[in-house]
């Protein structure tokens, strides 16, 4: 399933990103969200969804969060 | 004397700037959100025998960048002469950081990399083998807490060391890919940084044997089985990875975080917004409340003291007439007005200051979003506009940081609809002179701005700039508690700047409109001057907005410089009025100064007090018994005409800096094209609010 299909408060693990030859996506990978890290989704507030990271909190969209796949 | 030349960069958000106003002594601007840094700045050291030029650059999370500020850093990476690379790393966010790290490492440059904000970091129980580290890369390390200056006394001295040594960092990939790029050496017939074969093996930069760069490229992604761009992503990435487990111990979890807690209601889709209204509010309360006791003593103190004081100095010496007017009228009714209003902006500033370092505005932008989004606008850009209530200049910089074109343009459009301190203080007064309750006329005007702003945007995005919603991916920092020390020192700079202001061009146009209104020489009435004169012609654009005094006219040009000149300038025109129609009381400095310095210190203690109460208070006063400014300019506007007259400076861009900035940002034609709308738009609306209400009074 993807982040957004996450429930609130679980830990997941991302397990592939999608369309990675969109930049957007290689910054977010960059800030934190990529492959093997452990994450949790904190809130969706709107069109924003919040993602705890290892060290990091990370506001993303939700169209960006459909190419994050977890598990 | 040699010359070093440091490329400041990191991810945002980690202390870059911090760290330079430290070492430098720098007043660059510092907040605790990302993407604060938008141009590069630079600031020159001379420290034994160097000259070392450290420039600070925004911050990156790779070298792909999507937004002009983040074009600026990797241009300067690219094309530069950099001596030395000063990376900084978020130390909590090690493992993250270093993948920025590790793509500075490929450049092969003396590096000097500082683990910041070791503070928070120890606090979670992060231990880096500083030592062990060191030897893995070779480079220098340091840790540090650039908001306290510790650990950075070392920096310069390691800066010159590096460079001096050439001491270079050391960074191994796979075995393969090492093969690659020696091979690729071999070909070219040069020695490679590993950026630059990386980059020549990317085909982003090109050579003149493509031919042999491809086979290598081709070889590498049939042995690995994936795209070179995603072998070398992974790569970094492991190498990210593998350092961090090397050097890096965690040694306890921590049980709660105050962000945690603070975010569970801040962040809430409705408690948070319920709450993002109540901060609003209490900002505004404070703001006025605290300064309001402070501005009435000041205004008191003016007119009570210092300018009878000034006209018995000057009478005893024998000074003219002419020579006591200029004072009383120019500098005391123009510039002693608008200082006046000190006590006022400096609140707000603090207040603004300590909403930008506290962490809180990207917050803002996620709760915003959901009415962003119906203006096909994203919440970051929230920020920008919220940072428009400081200044709107550096609001219109930030826009460098939104990725899609049309969309800055349309939030540069936005942004001086945003009330800003000086409008602020043309409004403070016109309001409490003639409304009841003036803090809601006040707010009615910011609010005003915003709806403006929004239908501009509005306008814009259903007409020329259609097009869908770029993506949103921001970093929410963790809340930090700023330090009284920093915040003052950021308040002292802007009103630095506003007395500045207040003693140079202010200053300037109070004796300009001054002489204006004295001349031809041997006027008998102000009305037969040149100021008069003026004022008078262009009364017909404004005479349908309820503004029929020449002298309230006259003063929204000089207004176009700054706005807070309108009110200096109204005050020059009407205090020279004023005198004419009070006589000197007797007047006795030093029981005077007694009772100044008692009202005062009732000041200060009204300040504290009127915090703590509910309602706001401020301009609640009654009228004093002097025949002061107030009263003056009460006989020239009804309260109708004070509204459209506010109206107008709160909608027209009459700003000259705001202006340049839009021009420099979004080009000449765009520039004056929403000069010319703005203005309109303000006229039609203090048409419509001032022939509105007459029907209503
Ligand atoms: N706790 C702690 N906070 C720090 C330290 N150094 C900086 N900060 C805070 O971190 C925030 C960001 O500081 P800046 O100097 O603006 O960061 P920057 O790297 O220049 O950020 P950008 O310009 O946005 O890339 C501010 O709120 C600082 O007060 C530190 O050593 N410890
Ligand atoms: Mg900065």
């Amino acid at each position: 399933m993807n982040i957004l299909e996450a429930p609130e408060n679980k830990e997941a693990v991302i397990v592939e990103i999608k369309k990675s030859d969109n930049p957007f996506l290689r910054k977010i990978e960059a800030m934190g969200l990529k492959r093997g890290e452990k994450i949790k989704v904190l809130s969706k507030v709107g069109r924003n969804i919040v993602v705890q990271v290892e060290g990091r909190k990370l506001a993303i969209d939700k169209e960006l969060a459909k190419e994050i796949e977890i598990e | 004397m040699k010359e070093i030349t440091v490329a400041l960069i990191g991810n945002p958000n980690v202390g870059k700037t911090t760290l330079l106003n430290y070492i430098a002594g720098t007043e660059l601007k510092v907040g605790n959100w990302p993407g604060v840094t938008v141009e590069k700045k630079e600031a020159t050291i001379e420290y034994k025998g160097y000259k070392v030029h450290i420039v600070d650059l925004p911050g990156v999370y790779t070298l792909e960048p999507l937004s002009d500020a983040e074009l600026v850093a990797t241009k300067f990476l690219e094309e530069e002469d950099i001596d030395v690379i000063l990376d900084v790393i978020d130390t909590q966010n090690f493992e993250k950081n270093f993948y920025l790290t590790t793509q500075l490492l490929e450049f092969e440059k003396p590096t000097v990399v500082v683990l910041n904000i070791y503070d928070e970091a120890e606090r979670k129980g992060i231990k880096v083998d500083i030592p062990f580290l060191e030897e893995i890369l070779n480079v220098k390390v340091i840790k540090a807490v650039a908001r306290k200056g510790i650990g950075l006394d070392r920096v310069l001295d390691l800066i010159i060391e590096t460079y001096e040594k050439k001491i270079t960092p050391r960074i191994k990939y796979e075995q393969k890919i090492e093969d690659a790029i020696k091979e690729l050496e071999k070909t070219l017939g040069t020695k490679l940084t590993k950026h630059e074969a990386i980059n020549i093996l990317l085909g982003k930069k090109k050579t003149n044997n493509e031919e042999e760069v491809k086979k290598l490229r081709e070889e590498l992604e049939k042995f690995f089985g994936e795209s070179l761009e995603e072998i070398i992503k992974d790569e970094r990435f492991g190498f990210a990875h593998g350092v961090t487990k090397e050097v890096l111990k965690k040694e306890k979890e921590q049980k709660y975080d105050i962000t945690e807690i603070l975010d569970t209601f801040l962040l809430h889709p409705y408690i948070g917004l319920g709450l993002y209204l109540v901060i609003m509010f209490l900002i505004f309360k404070i703001a006025f409340d605290f300064s309001a006791p402070f501005m009435d003593w000041l205004d008191g103190f003016l007119t009570g003291f210092v300018s009878p004081f000034i006209v018995v100095l000057l009478n005893s010496v024998g000074a003219s007439e002419i020579i006591v007017n200029f004072f009383t009228e120019a500098v005391i009714g123009g510039v002693g007005f608008v200082v006046t209003f000190v006590p006022l902006i400096a609140t707000l500033f603090f207040l603004i200051n300590f909403l930008e370092m506290s962490g809180y505005l990207p917050r803002i932008a996620v709760l915003m979003d959901r009415f962003m989004e119906k203006l096909g606008l994203h919440g970051s850009m929230v920020i920008p506009l919220m940072l428009g209530f400081g200044c709107n200049v550096p609001a219109i910089m930030a826009t460098r940081v939104i990725e899609d074109r049309r969309d800055k343009f349309i939030v540069t459009m936005m942004i001086p609809f945003m009330t800003c301190p000086a409008r602020l203080i043309v409004f403070a007064f016109f309001a409490s002179v003639f409304f009841d309750n003036p803090v809601i006329v006040i707010m009615g005007l910011y609010t005003l701005g915003i709806v403006v702003g929004l239908i501009t945007a509005y306008f814009l995005k259903r007409t020329t700039f259609k097009g869908k919603i770029t993506h949103f991916a921001m970093e929410l920092p963790p809340y930090r508690l700023p330090t009284l020390k920093a915040i003052l020192s950021v308040v002292w700079i802007h009103t630095k700047g506003f007395l500045y202001r207040a003693g140079t061009i202010i200053f300037a146009i109070s004796i300009i409109v001054w002489g204006l209104l004295n001349l031809p020489p041997g006027i008998k009435d102000q009305s037969e001057s040149f100021a008069a004169k003026i004022g008078k012609t262009i009364v017909p654009i404004f005479e349908p907005l309820g503004i029929e005094d020449w002298r309230a006219s006259a003063s929204l040009i000089p207004a176009f410089l700054a706005r807070e000149i309108a009110l200096s300038s109204l005050g020059t025109m009407y205090y020279a009025e004023m005198e004419k129609e009070i006589e000197m009381e007797e007047f006795k400095p030093v029981n005077e100064l007694k009772n100044q310095g008692l009202s005062l210190l009732t000041a200060v203690k009204d300040a504290f007090l009127s915090v703590f109460s509910f309602k706001i208070a401020a301009f609640d006063v009654a009228e004093d018994e002097f025949v002061t400014l107030r009263n003056v300019i009460k006989q020239h506007f009804t309260p109708l005409s004070a509204l459209s007259y506010m109206i107008l400076l709160l909608i027209y861009t009459s700003c000259v800096a705001t202006v340049a900035v839009m021009i420099q940002e979004i080009g000449k034609k765009y520039a004056l094209l929403f000069l010319a709308y703005s203005f309109v738009a303000a006229w039609i609306l203090a048409f419509t609010v001032y022939n509105v209400g007459k029907l209503f009074v």
